[in-house]
């Protein structure tokens, strides 16, 4: 299995990078050069075959900030706005980076290496996780292997395609949610016949391997900051089944511990570090001599560099961007109402909830077309469509198939086309982003 | 980042002619040009101050060799390491024989014009360089595109004739 799905990952990547080398050099956004002339010392460096051909052309987009972020002095942000880039992140490319190497492409070679291991390691995870969801006896486990290696597969042909053959901080996020579920599952008992709960021999994993996970996720990724819906959802029952004991020592310490993490990452240390000087954003203290404010550093700097807010983006103009995020959309929701109510799953029931946000808060909120690229942490929508293909293995029926399975077959050859399509359009520096 | 805008040319604009035309600068505040002589796009890189914000830091770049009826893309490209915004981007028309920017000319000119604003904090008190290009459009697409756009259609193609969706959907079926 795990050759199998090996081999797949290195096709499906070799394809993308081959797709990039092919891309024109001449990119639609010119700036590139810009960037490396002001980061890169050494004219011929940058016109050699190597960079020219294909590494310039992975500094597209978000690349732009990690690039500069890994490579300066002290790798700390040199501006606000630059604090919404994952310092996680940055860190931890740094720590693979060779001190005495100061070259840019040295960073980006290493930042690119450490991506797929990452995305790689991270379908490994999801594996595993999977077949732990769906074989809850023994006849499940031929199932939930099949199962486990359609998602996975699937995984990785994520439609973030392009984006992650960059220096894209999206894999880390990936591997650390799919541990911390994976852990999570390993900890609680599912309440086939019985009641929710969590023994206490699995503080551990549960305590400390998921929440860890959870928060390294998150302050990594913001939107990952939904996964802690998952401690809200264990509190919920633990209380409901009287436990309350071990609802204080289980979702409530681990959710605690997280939401503390994000508030020394998204408030303190912005605080700390701007205000009072600032003004903007620091003006908004709730009391006056608590470093909390209405708008965390992270809201202030997407509304007001990137324009993010309620419906800020439903404008004319946005169409095609929602048309872009169109087939992630339908089948994000067509996958919570799957678990929900067609094959109602109890142990799916807080990543339904998740899903639910995740498309609401994007959908009305952020820039659409980024769900393309950050839904693939949750991993509702591939079992959705892995288990279709499972229960539709006859490619026969998949001819002319019907209902969900017409859904499952769209968004399948929506992604042949998407995938290297996007994978060019990233590499040409052009939108979406 | 890029702001674009595309300009047309009207038909009757009295375009000069390259030999018999001249500017005459009167001080050092030359305008910069972006000349389309014989090619399809051209592209010119320019610092721009970001320290001062005055309305007089607006930058000017003339639009030379420009066809009559015939559409480009001016588009404004820079890194997003430098925070800034580019407001304003228009052309604006010169009259033969009007001063402008202390230079003078015998004949029309169209410029592109801009202004570079510092949109950081801490704000950035730093010369900053910006690409600007002149580009040909045909069908309405500039054609910088047209080797992308070419690629993608043979991307898209090889895709169809090899029936990759098909090959794609029974792979996860039978994996």
């Amino acid at each position: 299995m795990i050759v199998g799905l090996t081999l797949y990952f290195v096709l499906f990547r070799s394809i993308q990078y081959l797709l990039v080398f092919l891309t024109p050099i001449r990119q639609f956004d010119t700036s590139t050069s810009l960037l490396l002339n002001e980061l890169c010392s050494s004219p011929f460096e940058i016109n050699s075959y190597w960079n020219k051909y294909f590494w310039n052309k992975l500094l597209s987009w978000d690349s732009v900030f990690f690039i500069k972020n890994i490579t300066s002095k002290n790798g700390k942000p040199q501006f606000e706005h630059e604090y919404a880039f994952s310092q996680l992140w940055t860190f931890f490319v740094r720590l693979f980076i060779k001190s005495n190497n100061d070259s840019i492409y040295h960073a980006l070679r290493v930042g690119v290496a450490i991506e797929n291991v990452l995305f790689y390691l991270s379908g490994i995870v999801l594996y595993f996780l999977t077949k732990k969801i769906f074989s809850q006896n023994i006849r499940q486990s031929q199932f939930a292997r099949t199962i486990a290696k359609k998602t996975s597969l699937l995984f990785f042909l994520t439609s973030a395609a392009g984006f992650l053959t960059s220096i894209y901080s999206e894999p880390l996020s990936f591997f650390f949610a799919f541990v911390g579920i994976w852990s999570r599952e390993c900890s609680i008992s599912v309440p086939v016949l019985g009641q929710f709960d969590i023994p206490w021999r699995y503080w551990f994993p549960y305590s400390f391997i998921s929440m860890t996970c959870f928060t390294l996720a998150s302050l990594n990724r913001s939107n990952c900051v939904l996964l802690g819906i998952y401690f809200i959802f264990d509190l919920i029952e633990l209380t409901k089944n009287r436990k309350f004991v071990k609802a204080i020592c289980f979702p409530l310490l681990s959710g605690s511990l997280m939401f503390s993490a994000l508030l020394y990452q998204q408030y303190y240390l912005p605080y700390k570090t701007f205000c009072p000087q600032r003004g903007e954003w620091c003006k908004s203290q709730l009391f006056s001599s608590i470093f909390i404010t209405k708008t965390s550093l992270y809201s202030y700097i997407q509304s007001h560099y990137w324009g993010v807010g309620l419906l800020k983006y439903w404008t004319p103009n946005n169409i095609p961007n929602f048309l872009f995020a169109v087939p992630n959309i339908i089948i994000l929701i067509y996958s919570s109402i799957y678990f929900s109510k067609i094959y109602p799953s109890y142990n799916l029931k807080a990543l339904v909830w998740i899903t639910r946000a995740l498309v609401v808060i994007v959908c009305f909120f952020a820039h659409v077309q980024i769900l393309n690229r950050i839904a693939s942490f949750l991993p509702l929508h591939l079992w959705y469509l892995a288990d279709r293909l499972v229960k539709t293995s006859d490619p026969k029926k998949m001819e002319n198939p019907k209902g969900d399975d017409k859904i499952v077959k769209f968004y399948i050859y929506w992604l042949a086309f998407w995938i290297p399509l996007q994978t060019i359009l990233f590499a040409a520096f052009l939108p979406p982003a | 980042n890029t702001e674009s805008i595309l300009y047309k040319v009207p038909h009757n604009f009295p375009l000069k002619k390259p030999r018999d035309s001249s500017t005459y600068a009167r001080d050092v505040n030359l305008i910069s040009s972006i000349s389309l002589s014989g090619e399809a796009m051209s592209q010119i890189t320019i610092e721009a101050n970001t320290t001062d914000l005055e309305l007089h830091n607006t930058t000017y770049i003339e639009l030379a060799d420009l066809q009559r009826d015939e559409t480009y893309q001016i588009k404004v490209c820079w890194s997003a390491i430098h925070q800034i915004s580019i407001n304003n981007l228009q052309t604006i028309t010169i009259p033969r024989f009007t001063e402008f920017q202390g230079t003078k000319s015998d004949y029309a000119r169209i410029l592109v014009t801009f202004q570079v604003l510092s949109d950081s904090y801490p704000s950035e008190h730093a010369m900053v360089p910006i690409q600007v290009s002149l580009i040909t459009t045909r069908l309405g697409i500039p054609v910088d595109i047209y080797p992308t756009l070419i690629v993608m259609v043979l991307l898209v193609a090889g895709l169809v004739v090899t029936r990759a969706p098909h090959v794609l959907n029974d792979l996860l079926l039978k994996f």
